[in-house]
């Protein structure tokens, strides 16, 4: 997978899960108690799946950038207008 | 009583104790200004999410949000989505404002902003912006000490009695707050976020299971409380929509939040404490509108949603229970007021005063704090006289409005090359502006707008100013290369101190912020 691809997947997924929450198509199509699901009104039960959803999705990003090793990218070369800059 | 009294006074004056204690164990003189304003780069993961999270969670969270909850029902859970959303906005600029704060020695969030836009302009308004913003929610959250400390003391003080005491605990913890700077206030959000967020939600477990028959006492609500705003109701359809979309930009755009990207000690901490954070903060987010869902079936709670955690914890454990709930909201506070302080200090030193004038790095130090214990006695004044001035939750919200307006050069200058010095000033000023007088006017929302809030169209107008002067006035060749070579330096972090690394001579770019 290029990082292109990678970047395309992650940031169609995230703004997939904003858009339940920030689009009232959407959410107001949960809105309401009925049906419970979980013991939950369904309306929270909408709340905790976007919670959910949103952590696997940060979690499932970190194993993809541990696997391909891109947590951090060290630089092997420093400039000299970088080093005159630092304080 | 007094027996009572004790439980309540003496579990909290311990907690303080053990605060400053820490402090003092953990005590290192700061190497220069970057130490005192970012503790030196050094904080591993559990140390970000934690700071993180005490950045970003006041303690009003179990007075104004748990109200909301208990009021309003499902409608309260915004803030669930908004925090979570707003962190993996965190994850996904984790390397490029790192990096650069390492390469340039950044120090706080218009400090960036100075450094992307090459200019001085942009970042002394997006100071300005950051810290007229935060006054009033510091003001309000030393009042918030005040229904704290009424309770602490069973409700034996007068008003004014327990806001005087609030505010004069909280001014007397600034003080190491000033001295210490942000590696005291790092550590001991730490301690601070798992009495507050940890084990608070151990708490809100047991008082589900043992008192409320697990998600039982929920069922007997009207099903209004599980409507979204704009089902029914008054408000339209965006309202929801609205709130939340302001709080997921506005999650960084908190000077306090944004500058603990700082003191991590690399991109990789930034990202896993934003990891370790979101679970915590689901979590936590979670049972706390759990409990006040529940709470909402308990006539005495429904009468008075605000005071909704102590009554309830009260109610539910006497006062033992009362006491540790206390401990809670008053660990929460500190951490969260003790950011304040240290940013705005921080701010007004390097950003502010630091921009006109070439200082040493103790003079920026010295600075700092005279700027803190300025901002912190201003504070706590208003915080006196204003107590029973109802319009200061309008100021409150009028400044989040304004707040998330500096989203725009922020975002966009971290994700988008060609965004201009000129788009940034021009957008950031006009949006800010046009936010207050929008809220002065729709302090809840707009109602011929289908009800989004007054800073939503005041960042339609930023962002429309921001790429149509960019894209009309472009960069010059010059700025252009300068900037291609930002972003690439972004990319990658600097070897850490002691990792070998070949220097090589280049240089031929500017790299740090001018005038503009």
């Amino acid at each position: 997978m290029s990082p292109r691809t990678k970047k395309q997947i992650f940031g169609i997924a995230y703004v997939l899960t904003a858009l339940m929450v920030i689009c009232p198509p959407v959410y107001l199509a949960a809105s309401g108690a009925s049906p419970q699901v979980l013991g939950l009104p369904f309306s929270v039960f909408y709340m905790f799946l976007n919670a959910v959803l949103i952590v696997l999705l940060v979690c499932a990003l970190w194993i993809v950038e541990s696997i391909r090793g891109e947590h951090e990218v060290f630089e092997t070369t420093t400039t000299q207008g970088e080093e005159a800059h630092r304080g | 009583m007094a027996s009572s009294l004790a439980v309540t006074l003496g579990m909290n004056a311990i907690f303080f104790l053990i605060i400053v204690g820490i402090l003092y164990l953990t005590y290192r003189k700061d190497r220069g200004f970057t130490d005192y304003a970012v503790g030196g780069r050094s904080f591993g993961p559990w140390y970000i999410a934690m700071s993180y999270i005490n950045s970003w969670f006041p303690g009003t969270m179990w007075i104004s949000f748990l109200g909301l909850g208990i009021a309003s029902g499902v409608v309260g859970l915004y803030v669930l989505a908004y925090s979570l959303i707003g962190l993996t906005t965190m994850y996904f600029m984790a390397t490029r404002a790192w990096n650069w704060g390492q390469r340039f020695n950044l120090r706080t969030q218009p400090d960036m902003i100075g450094l992307r836009y090459n200019s001085r302009a942009a970042k002394v308004v997006a100071s300005v912006i950051g810290v007229i913003s935060l006054f009033p929610w510091v003001v309000l959250s030393m009042q918030a000490m005040g229904v704290l400390f009424q309770y602490m003391t069973l409700q034996q003080l007068s008003t004014t009695a327990a806001l005087l005491l609030g505010v004069g605990v909280i001014v007397v913890r600034q003080y190491w707050t000033v001295r210490m700077g942000m590696r005291g206030l790092v550590i001991t959000d730490l301690i601070q976020g798992i009495v507050a967020y940890i084990v608070c939600s151990v708490v809100f477990v047991i008082m589900l299971a043992v008192y409320f028959d697990g998600l039982g006492a929920i069922h007997h609500l009207s099903s209004a409380m599980f409507r979204f705003p704009g089902d029914g109701g008054t408000y339209g359809a965006w309202y929801f929509s609205a709130i939340t979309f302001t709080g997921i930009i506005g999650s960084l755009c908190w000077p306090t939040s944004y500058q603990r990207i700082y003191t991590a000690s690399g991109v990789r901490n930034v990202k896993l404490g934003t990891l370790i954070a979101m679970p915590i903060i689901a979590v936590f987010a979670a049972l706390l509108l759990l409990i006040g869902f529940s709470a909402a079936t308990l006539h005495s709670v429904v009468a008075n949603p605000q005071d909704g955690w102590f009554i309830t914890a009260q109610q539910i454990g006497g006062t033992w229970l009362l006491a540790l709930a206390c401990v809670i909201v008053f660990a929460a506070s500190m951490g969260w007021i003790d950011g304040c302080i240290q940013v705005c200090g921080t701010q007004v030193s390097n950003d502010i005063i630091g921009s006109f004038r070439n200082l040493s790095d103790g003079q920026l130090t010295r600075i700092a704090k005279g700027s803190m214990v300025i901002f912190l006695v201003a504070g706590a004044v208003v915080a006196y006289l204003t107590f029973n001035y109802g319009k200061l939750v309008d100021l409150a919200i009028m400044s989040y409005q304004g707040i998330v307006q500096l989203s725009v050069p922020m975002f966009l200058g971290l994700f988008w090359r060609r965004g201009t010095r000129q788009g940034a000033i021009v957008g950031m000023a006009s949006g800010f502006v046009f936010a207050l007088v929008m809220t002065y006017f729709y302090p809840d929302h707009v109602p011929w707008l289908g009800s989004v809030t007054a800073g939503i169209p005041a960042l339609a107008l930023n962002l429309i100013l921001y790429v149509g002067i960019s894209l009309l006035f472009p960069q010059s060749a010059e700025e252009r290369t300068r900037v291609d070579g930002l972003f690439e330096q972004g990319e990658r972090s600097l070897r850490p101190e002691g990792v070998p690394a070949t220097v090589m001579l280049s240089g031929s770019i500017e790299l740090r912020p001018e005038s503009a």
